[in-house]
């Protein structure tokens, strides 16, 4: 048993966001096996402004002991598109970085002197999301006993040295795929980046059924499915020019979209959206799905991907996503498309060859249960912390002893 | 717990042929997007170099005096105007050498970052080896 700290930026049971519940199951699964639980977070419910909404101080969450943090000041929108001026530019320095760090936030002053005062007390801590403040200041100042959850994705923000530094200086990374890895090490100039690939675990509940999907929301016919962020920053525009551009040509099978709409959705018979759907109606749905549509690029995992791939429904993903092409590589279980005819012509296929099409969603069954189980993720958890806390101690220790002479 | 696999692994004998499969929707339509090598990586990339590298084959707008200009400046623009034919190709090969100089600069400043940053580090490994011992 020792103790171990998680930072997050953000915290709770229904925090949206994958890192945020990441870290999460991640933290309940480690209590679980005996660890003392310390999350260490800010009191914001949003990532946008990070107001300060949840009371700060000591607080349990089941086994979980969390202590949230105040943030010094909410995001100025305004100043952190300025901020971020010099990055998008292509030209600038330290200081640029810097602004552009604390800008982005979330600037919680009494989590980073925490760490720094009782960071030592910490047999491990873990830090999710590489991009925000936390994690890269936050980072350095317990460096002996860091294990790094970075889930980063190829966007401007990333190229900041900092974050290179943070990765740099973790004692081990616990990366969500092989491809995140390789954007890291194209993108900071290593080769070799320690860490393992971890994920996270994708367990369907025992009782989903495609029918009650299909009856709960009449869903008769066919249907393509995306479910989150309704966005055009997801690709969610391209897909539903795709599909529209499909439909004119093919009538066999629908859109069902579900999650809260960013963008304008077209109104179309045969484009149904669902809004936001529980977790356990999500995965009926999901099962019932000819295909599953991953639209976004930026990815460094994709739990939309893999509980598809759980419920034994292929995927249809974009050219220029590694991380999702490296998905189907693997699983054998999904369709890659660059443009609306290979798009039409990977769900026209879906429909006319079922049988193939099952046997997709077989080897995507396959792959999810031998990657992506909690038992899996939890060991190499409980392995970095073991490797971490073992470094930690000799340093303590001989730090003890070089004071006692 | 026993060791755990470190790396994802692929499905052992998957069902069909997916290579046939997607050679049937097509293969990369559309490239995945390309950036510059350099351009690509992460790290500061600025010269103080950039704020002088070009060179005009005249003064900057405001570098006269003021007195000076209202009276000298018919001659002063019969002068450049003729003079600027002979110096534009000059001063355009040294905003060009001064660009690349700029460029270097830059590069070199981004490397020298990162390898203080991987000076960190290699200090942390050390300090750690010694806790170790022999």
């Amino acid at each position: 048993v020792s103790r171990v700290a998680v930072v997050v930026d953000r915290f709770g049971a229904g925090m949206t966001g994958g890192a945020e519940k990441l870290a999460r199951e991640v933290s309940l699964r480690l209590a679980g096996n005996g660890h003392a639980l310390t999350v260490l977070t800010t009191c914001a419910e949003d990532y946008v402004s990070w107001a300060n909404v949840l009371p700060p101080g000591e607080s349990q969450d089941g086994p979980l002991r969390v202590l949230r943090f105040p943030t010094a000041r909410p995001r100025d929108l305004q100043r952190w598109e300025e901020a971020m001026q010099p990055i998008l530019s292509g030209r600038w320095d330290a200081e640029d970085e810097d602004r552009v760090l604390h800008e982005a936030g979330p600037d919680a002053p009494g989590l980073l002197e925490h760490l720094r005062d009782h960071g030592g007390e910490y047999a491990a801590v873990i830090l999710f999301t590489l991009l925000y403040l936390p994690t890269v200041a936050g980072l350095p100042l317990v460096w002996d006993r860091a294990i790094l959850v970075p889930t980063l994705h190829d966007e401007i923000a990333a190229h900041l040295l900092s974050h290179a530094r943070a990765i740099r200086l973790a004692r081990t990374v616990m990366w969500n795929t092989p491809e995140e890895r390789a954007l890291a090490e194209r993108l900071y100039d290593v080769d070799g980046l320690r860490g393992v690939v971890a994920g996270v675990g994708v367990e369907p509940p025992a009782d989903v059924q495609p029918d009650r999907g299909r009856a709960h929301f009449g869903l008769e016919r066919p249907y393509l499915l995306y479910a989150g962020r309704i966005d055009p920053d997801k690709g969610c525009g391209e897909m539903i020019g795709h599909f529209l551009a499909w439909a004119e040509r093919d009538p066999r099978a629908d859109l069902v979209l579900c999650g809260r709409a960013w963008m304008r959705i077209p109104e179309h018979p045969r484009i149904h959206h669902l809004g936001v759907v529980s977790s356990q109606q999500l995965w009926h749905v999901q099962s019932a799905a000819l295909a599953t549509v991953v639209p976004s690029r930026l990815e460094s995992l994709s739990m939309l991907a893999l509980e598809s791939l759980a419920c034994g429904v292929p995927i249809l993903v974009p050219t220029g996503s590694p991380v999702l092409q490296g998905h189907v590589r693997r699983s054998s279980a999904g369709l890659v498309y660059g443009d609306a005819v290979q798009f039409a012509t990977a769900a026209a296929l879906l429909l006319d060859r079922p049988r193939t099409a099952a046997a997709l969603g077989r080897n995507g069954r396959a792959y999810v249960a031998a990657n992506f189980t909690w038992e899996r993720i939890v060991g190499l958890y409980e392995q970095a912390v073991a490797q971490v806390a073992r470094t930690a101690e000799l340093r303590r220790r001989r730090s003890a002893e070089r004071r006692a002479c | 717990m026993g060791k755990v696999d470190a790396e994802l692994t692929g499905v052992a004998a998957p069902e069909g042929d997916l290579d046939l499969l997607q050679a049937e929707v097509g293969r990369d339509a559309s490239p995945a997007r390309t950036r510059d090598e350099v351009a690509s990586r992460a790290g500061p990339r600025h010269s103080p170099a950039a704020e002088t590298a070009q060179i005009l084959p005249y003064p900057r707008p405001g570098t006269a005096a003021a007195g000076a200009r209202t009276v000298t400046m018919p001659a002063r623009r019969l002068v450049r105007r003729a003079l600027r034919w002979y110096l534009w190709p000059v001063t355009s090969r040294m905003t060009t050498h001064n660009h690349a100089v700029d460029g270097v600069l830059t590069e070199q400043a981004r490397q020298l970052a990162r390898i203080s940053m991987e000076l960190e580090r290699t200090e942390h490994d050390l300090e750690l080896l010694d806790l170790r011992g022999p």
